[in-house]
């Protein structure tokens, strides 16, 4: 649509002056406020640091003693291990429910949709505090229903700190399920009907349609809340640290340690080990790189290559 | 913990048996799943209801109080004590809106941009914008605070309303909408009848924008509404503290009164409930119509 | 390396001595100051804010041109913001508090206003000794706070159930009868109902006690968990475990709190400051119910955290911050005002000595029982300790390795071990930093 007249770089930025304003905002923005500070981070992260007195350039000794570290490690299976399973119910029960609500199945779906995404408008400090009250040893909703069927109390967030992140897994999901319906709802709502029809037609019952015929049209979409809930994971923070009653370790056996909470035990809240925890930040962010590049390439692998350029 | 698997478990088998016996059965089962799921997502908010008119020792007792008590008054009387909900209310208001007027503007320019303009780097930048989504902030969060505090924007709105207000997910999302929903043709009539660019987008584009306007809208003040640790760092003075941060004022080592804070939530969350719910329709078509397609 | 908390001592002391050859008297109450002027704000936590707000009145009398300016929040989110402000090189408040377990990483720092500079030096022998070393830097060349309150540790028992269980209620007899460890489970069998009523939050915070001082490593940074009878104390805490006498909750926690006002947690320790936690906030219409008394099983005297105040090197009216808490800590009027209004027990020892009865009086809430005059006692018998950045993340694995231990069922030493382990674990950098630290204030002579 732009006519290119060559006329060196001033040329070009000239005649598409109106996309490069539009854009600007965000790339002047984001190199102010977060393009330096995170620079800024990268080099302290070669420091050690405390805040308060000189700042000492210690080469990659956080980055080795990271590595190191148990805790760090520990943090790391927590937060796998709660990212991995819970979101088997919010990316299969998001997906489910959208289905549900998307087929013409039931009525009321509007009230349904409006509950389910309910949880993601309350502050997490609010509900942290009264999951932790259902959750609760003596006095808690969960134990005293448990009793009712003669159980004994489960101490959920004491005990050898294991079920920790049972608590937390409910938690999470109960937050994002809303969440990752509504964008698979987004989603089907670009499939037509007649594709379901023609499918139950040829006698394909829901389970098939879901998997076969869904799953597949959805994959960018599914993509697209996979990298989100693996950032999502990776910023685990408040849910576990309010459950274990603001504990820098995690609780227990480290059971509710996930790696925000350990990041930030370093610094700026829990302690004030900058460098390190600068450090921290980094391989965090590696990581999710990298996970999000494999995404990628695992969901694009299963894709015939030549129809990636034709897609509209 | 058999017994009540067992329940479960026959719960599950006489759905799955009525399910396959009769299609009404089917619908009685599909809706028990969606009314049971709907009563877990609702617990929580019944709660705190429930909590917000119970004294401290009440919401501490076994068996646990589930239904309402008398306390309210008592606990809307400790809350006016210890905090100043209107003026923590109005701030939340103040940053909140602020913020997502300025989000959908930015954003919304953004995103157009990268979905009808072919210019040089174009997809260079659309990367870089993209992978700016997978960096954690709490990585720069000193320095960010050293900067702060340069520009004088300790205790003032703007730290939490600039920095933000043009984000990359606002920009990718806007950009999907576009993509799918912007006519070409539209544009290049208005072209031809000699509209400049800036029109096009503000009288013609921005219209059509709306529902994805609605969906970004929602989602960027939910966040917003309840942003904490940005806030935590940059407001101090209490007058100036927003609804997330009087919350946390209330909890204290010295003992909490949990009755009023579970109202204080209450009231912070309420006012957003009930838009949510009102709307509901309206909302939950604008969140579903910005169809993220690749 | 034992020279260093003499070498701290030393310069204190000769400073003093400069002063005391300097000063002609010391003017304890301030006459009305009018050269001193503008505002300064005050950050901390509550009940900080109760205290000063008591206190102002006598403070603008003395200084009738300058204006306080109040900002509190909670003690977590107060150092953080504090942190980052000093970090930032701006935005911190004009006088902070600092908690007793935050002060060991504050105390080398040179974004704190080295008060010697302000004449500090002339409150020296007025202050507790060992709470006045904690704010020396390890160089023993500067001084960044001034000790506010102590935390005498006590512990607090429900009256009413002792004696409906027929124990006796006397402080004095509870300490007699609490002695020994057998004494102690002989209390705790005969408070407790299992799933009802508990002796205690958490087992584990008897072995706790023991480390209160929160004197986890010595000068060299080695990390010394062995203390008199600390094996005997894990086994009479596995016990209570075992039994379920405790309720297994964090002493912190809302659970707790609402027990400890219903009766079903029947006791608890804590610094002196707890009382006026337990007056106006967890517990207010528990008067006459709770008693107070020394720590069971002979454990030695601890204090148990209590705050100082601070003046950030950024402050633009240093001089106006220094008046500040010279009138809130370094008076007994200010000190006394603040007692009465929240309980937090004055390290500064002339307040001891003009109000008599606060002090011996006895106190209504404690059933006629006077616990500030034990915590009198107890606050003249804690020992110097040397504090480290690694402080209070040791403690906080107290609590959790005993826990995990006791799940495991190990034995004392097992979680004495197991406790070592994971401590060096947590605070494998924060050493690393505290080492940094000394090697920079030219005190370290190890590696």
């Amino acid at each position: 649509m732009s006519v290119k007249k060559k006329k060196g770089l001033l040329g070009t930025l000239y005649a598409n002056r109106v996309a490069y304003v539009y854009i600007a905002p965000f790339f002047i923005l984001f190199a102010v406020f977060n393009l330096f500070p995170m620079i800024a981070g990268f080099a302290l992260s070669f420091f050690r640091w405390d805040g308060l007195g000189p700042m000492h350039f210690i080469q990659f000794d956080n980055y080795v003693n990271l590595f190191q570290d148990v805790l760090f490690w520990k943090a790391l299976k927590n937060t796998l291990f709660i990212g991995i399973i819970a979101h088997i119910p919010i990316l299969l029960g998001g997906l489910v429910l959208a289905y549900i609500l998307n087929s013409k199945l039931v009525k009321g779906q509007n009230i349904f949709k409006t509950i389910y995404f309910m949880p993601m408008v309350t502050s997490s400090v609010a509900i942290s505090i009264i999951f932790m009250n259902l959750f609760g040893n003596n006095y808690g909703l969960i134990n005293w229903f448990l009793s009712l069927f003669g159980e004994k109390p489960i101490n959920w967030l004491g005990g050898d700190g294991s079920l920790i992140k049972v608590a937390v897994i409910v938690m999470f999901a109960w937050k994002w399920i809303g969440w990752n319906m509504v964008i698979y709802l987004a989603g089907m709502q670009g499939i037509s009907n007649d594709i379901y029809e023609a499918a139950e037609i040829d006698g394909a019952n829901h389970v098939q349609i879901v998997f076969r015929i869904l799953i597949p049209l959805l994959k960018p979409i599914i993509l697209f809340t996979l990298i989100q809930s693996t950032i999502g994971m990776f910023n685990l923070f408040t849910e576990p640290f309010i459950l274990t009653n603001s504990s820098w370790g995690g609780g227990t056996n480290n059971g509710g340690l996930t790696l925000m909470i350990y990041l930030l035990s370093k610094a700026p809240q829990g302690g004030n080990a900058y460098g390190y925890a600068s450090a921290v930040a980094y391989i965090i962010t590696m990581m999710i790189v990298v996970i999000s590049i494999v995404l990628n390439k695992v969901t694009a692998d299963k894709d015939e290559p030549k129809k990636r350029k034709g897609r509209r | 913990m058999k017994t009540l698997l067992l329940l479960l478990i026959a719960i599950a088998v006489v759905m799955v048996v009525i399910s396959i016996v009769h299609p009404i059965g089917k619908k009685i089962s599909l809706y028990v799943i969606l009314i049971a799921i709907a009563l877990i997502m609702l617990l929580p908010f019944y709660m705190m209801f429930v909590m917000s008119t119970l004294k401290t020792n009440e919401i501490y007792s076994f068996p646990p109080i589930v239904t309402f008590g008398t306390n309210l008054v008592e606990n809307f009387k400790s809350m006016v004590d210890q905090v100043n909900m209107p003026r923590a209310f109005l701030n939340s208001c103040i940053v909140t809106f602020s913020y997502v007027i300025l989000v959908l503007f930015f954003c919304s320019m953004g995103g157009y941009a990268f979905s009808v303009y072919e210019f040089p780097g174009k997809n260079v930048l659309f990367a870089i914008l993209l992978g700016t989504m997978m960096i954690p902030a709490t990585a720069g969060m000193i320095p960010w605070f050293i900067m702060m505090s340069r520009f004088g924007w300790v205790n003032d709105f703007k730290a939490l309303i600039i920095p933000g207000c043009a984000n990359a997910f606002g920009i990718f999302w806007m950009r999907q909408y576009c993509q799918n929903n912007v006519p070409k043709a539209l544009m290049e009539a208005a072209r031809i009848d000699g509209c400049s660019e800036w029109t096009i987008f503000f009288r013609i584009i921005a219209p059509i924008l709306k529902p994805a306007y609605a969906s970004l809208g929602i989602m960027n003040f939910v966040n917003q509404w309840n942003e904490f640790t940005q806030a935590l760092i940059i407001l101090r003075k209490e007058k100036l503290f927003t609804l997330p941060l009087l919350l946390r004022s209330m909890v204290s080592d010295r003992g909490t009164d949990y009755g009023a804070m579970m109202l204080a939530s209450t009231c912070a969350v309420l006012p957003l409930l009930i838009c949510f719910l009102c709307a509901s329709k309206f909302f939950m078509d604008g969140l579903t119509a910005g169809a993220v397609k690749e | 390396m034992k020279a260093r908390n003499a070498k701290r001592l030393l310069a204190g002391s000769l400073a003093t001595v400069m002063a005391m050859s300097m000063m002609t008297g010391m003017q304890l109450t301030a006459a009305a100051d009018e050269e001193i002027s503008g505002t300064i704000e005050v950050g901390g936590w509550p009940s900080g804010d109760d205290a000063f707000e008591a206190a102002l009145d006598g403070f603008y009398e003395a200084y009738p041109d300058v204006e306080v300016e109040l900002v509190f929040t909670d003690t977590t989110a107060h150092h953080q913001s504090l942190q980052t402000a000093l970090a930032a090189g701006s935005g911190a408040p004009d006088v902070a508090m600092v908690e007793g377990a935050y002060i060991a990483q504050y105390r080398n720092s040179s974004a704190l206003t080295d008060l010697y500079t302000l004449g500090a030096d002339e409150l020296k022998d007025d202050f507790v000794e060992f709470k006045w070393n904690q704010a020396i830097s390890d160089d023993g060349q500067r001084l960044v706070a001034i000790p506010w309150d102590l935390g005498p540790t006590l512990y607090y028992y429900r009256t009413d159930v002792f004696e409906e269980v027929g124990l006796p209620t006397d402080p004095q007899e509870v300490a007699d009868l609490m002695s020994t460890w057998d004494g102690v489970l002989e209390v705790a069998e005969k408070v407790s109902i299992p799933g009802e009523r508990w002796f205690l939050p958490s087992a584990a915070y008897p072995y706790q006690w023991l480390f209160i001082n929160r004197d986890y490593y010595d000068e060299d940074l080695n990390l010394r968990l062995e203390r008199d009878g600390d094996l005997d104390c894990l086994e009479a805490c596995l016990k209570i475990r075992e039994n379920g006498w405790d309720m297994n909750v964090d002493m912190w926690s809302a659970e707790a709190y609402a027990a400890y006002a219903a009766g079903t947690c029947v006791s608890v320790a804590s610094g002196s400051w707890f009382s006026g936690f337990l007056k106006t906030d967890i517990d207010p219409d528990g008067a006459g119910h709770w008693g107070a008394t020394v720590l069971p099983a002979g454990m030695p005297a601890t204090n148990w955290g209590g705050s100082f105040l601070v003046i950030p090197e950024q402050s633009e009216n240093k001089e106006a911050a220094w008046a500040f808490i010279k009138y809130m800590l370094a008076t007994t009027e200010g000190q006394n005002t603040m007692f009465k209004a929240v309980d937090y027990f004055p390290s500064y020892k002339p307040a001891w000595d003009a109000a008599p009865e606060l002090y011996t009086d006895p106190d209504d809430y404690f059933g006629g029982q006077a616990p500030n005059a034990i915590a009198t006692e107890i606050a003249s018998q804690v020992p110097v300790v040397y504090n480290t950045m690694m402080d209070t993340t040791a403690e906080g694995y107290l609590y959790s390795s005993f826990n995990a231990g006791a799940e495991a069922g190990e034995t004392p030493e097992q979680i004495r071990e197991r406790l070592g382990n994971d401590i060096e674990a947590a605070c494998a950098e924060l050493k690393e930093q505290q080492i940094q630290t000394l090697k920079d204030a030219g005190v370290w002579d190890g590696e």
